[in-house]
C-alpha cells in the first residue's frame, strides 16, 4: 500500500524521536496529573521540574523534526 | 474521583486536557500512522498545546494547592500545627487566624507569606528550602523530637500582621497597650506574637521577645 501524496517519510532516527517524544509527554502528563490529584510538596515539585521539563523536551523534539522535515520539503 | 477537582474549572480543564493529551498520543503510538499534515496537526495538539494547557493550568492550581493548610500538614512534622490550626477550642494565634472566614484553610499562608511585589517567588522559594530541610534533616524525626528543634529561620516580622491590622484604626488604638508600644510594634522591636501580647503563634512556638 502506498502512502497518501502528502505524506511524508521519516528516517528512522527522526520515528524513534518523535515515539520518544510520545513517550516523554506521557510521562510528563502522568507526573502533572498526580500533582493535582494529590497536591502534595513531592507531586508538585516533580509536575513542575520533571514533568514540565519532559513535556518541554518532547515538544522541542517534535518541533526539531516537523521543521526539518518541511526545509526537506522546501528544498525540493 | 473527588468533588473538589470538579468544583474548581481550572482542574477540571487541565484533567480534560491531559486526558485527550493521552488519548492522541496513545494513539499516535499503538496505531503508527503515516506523517500526513493531518497527523503533524494531532501531534502538534498532543504533544503541545494539550499539555501546554495542562501545564498552565496545572500550574496555577499547584500554586493554590500550595497555598492550603493541607498542603503544609502533608508533611508530618507539621501535623502538631495544622491539628492546632484545626482545633474549634484552641487559643492560639493559628487557631484564631483559622476560624477567620478571611484566611480560612490559606491561614498558614497569610501568617507566613512574604508580602510584597516579589513576595510569592521569595516564599515558594523558601518553601524549597522547607523541602530541602524536611528530606535532609526531618524525614525520620519522631514528632517530639521535631517539635523541640523546628523553629522559625527568622524572627516572625510584625509588618505581616500589620499587612491587615494596619495600627492606625480608632479599634486598635483604643487598645491602651497597643497605644503604649506603638513605636516598638512599628520597628519590630516587640513581637506582635510573644507569650505576653497575642502569642504564642502555635502551642509550640519558641520565645519571641
Amino acid at each position: 500500500m502506498t502512502a497518501p501524496a502528502e505524506a511524508t517519510t521519516l528516517s528512522r532516527r527522526a520515528t524513534i524521536a518523535l515515539r520518544v517524544a510520545a513517550v516523554l509527554t506521557l510521562i510528563g502528563l502522568a507526573l502533572m496529573v498526580w500533582s493535582i490529584l494529590v497536591p502534595t510538596p513531592l507531586p508538585v515539585m516533580l509536575a513542575m521540574t520533571v514533568g514540565q521539563g519532559f513535556g518541554t523536551l518532547a515538544f522541542g523534539i517534535y518541533i526539531l523534526i516537523v521543521v526539518r522535515q518541511l526545509r526537506r520539503e522546501l528544498r525540493r | 474521583m473527588e468533588s473538589w477537582i470538579f468544583s474548581n474549572p481550572l482542574l477540571a480543564l487541565a484533567l480534560g486536557c491531559a486526558g485527550v493529551s493521552a488519548m492522541l498520543v496513545l494513539w499516535y503510538l499503538l496505531r503508527r500512522p503515516t506523517l500526513t499534515n493531518a497527523t503533524k496537526l494531532v501531534l502538534l495538539a498532543a504533544i503541545g498545546v494539550l499539555p501546554l494547557a495542562t501545564a498552565a493550568t496545572g500550574n496555577v492550581a499547584g500554586f493554590e494547592a500550595t497555598k492550603s493548610r493541607r498542603f503544609c500538614g502533608s508533611c508530618h512534622v507539621m501535623t502538631p500545627y495544622k491539628n492546632d490550626s484545626e482545633d474549634p477550642t484552641s487559643k492560639t494565634l493559628a487557631a484564631r487566624h483559622a476560624r477567620n472566614g478571611m484566611f480560612g484553610d490559606e491561614n498558614c499562608y497569610a501568617c507566613h507569606a512574604d508580602y510584597g511585589m516579589y513576595g510569592t517567588v521569595v516564599t515558594k522559594l523558601g518553601g524549597l528550602r522547607h523541602v530541602y530541610e524536611y528530606v535532609l534533616h526531618y524525614r525520620n524525626m519522631s514528632l517530639e523530637e521535631a517539635r523541640a528543634t523546628i523553629h522559625i529561620r527568622k524572627p516572625f516580622p510584625n509588618s505581616t500582621c500589620m499587612h491587615c491590622h494596619s495600627t492606625d484604626g480608632p479599634t486598635w488604638d483604643a487598645v491602651r497597650e497597643h497605644a503604649s508600644l506603638l513605636d516598638r510594634l512599628r520597628d519590630g522591636s516587640v513581637s506582635c506574637a510573644s507569650a505576653g501580647c497575642h502569642g504564642p503563634a502555635h502551642p509550640f512556638s519558641k520565645v519571641t521577645p
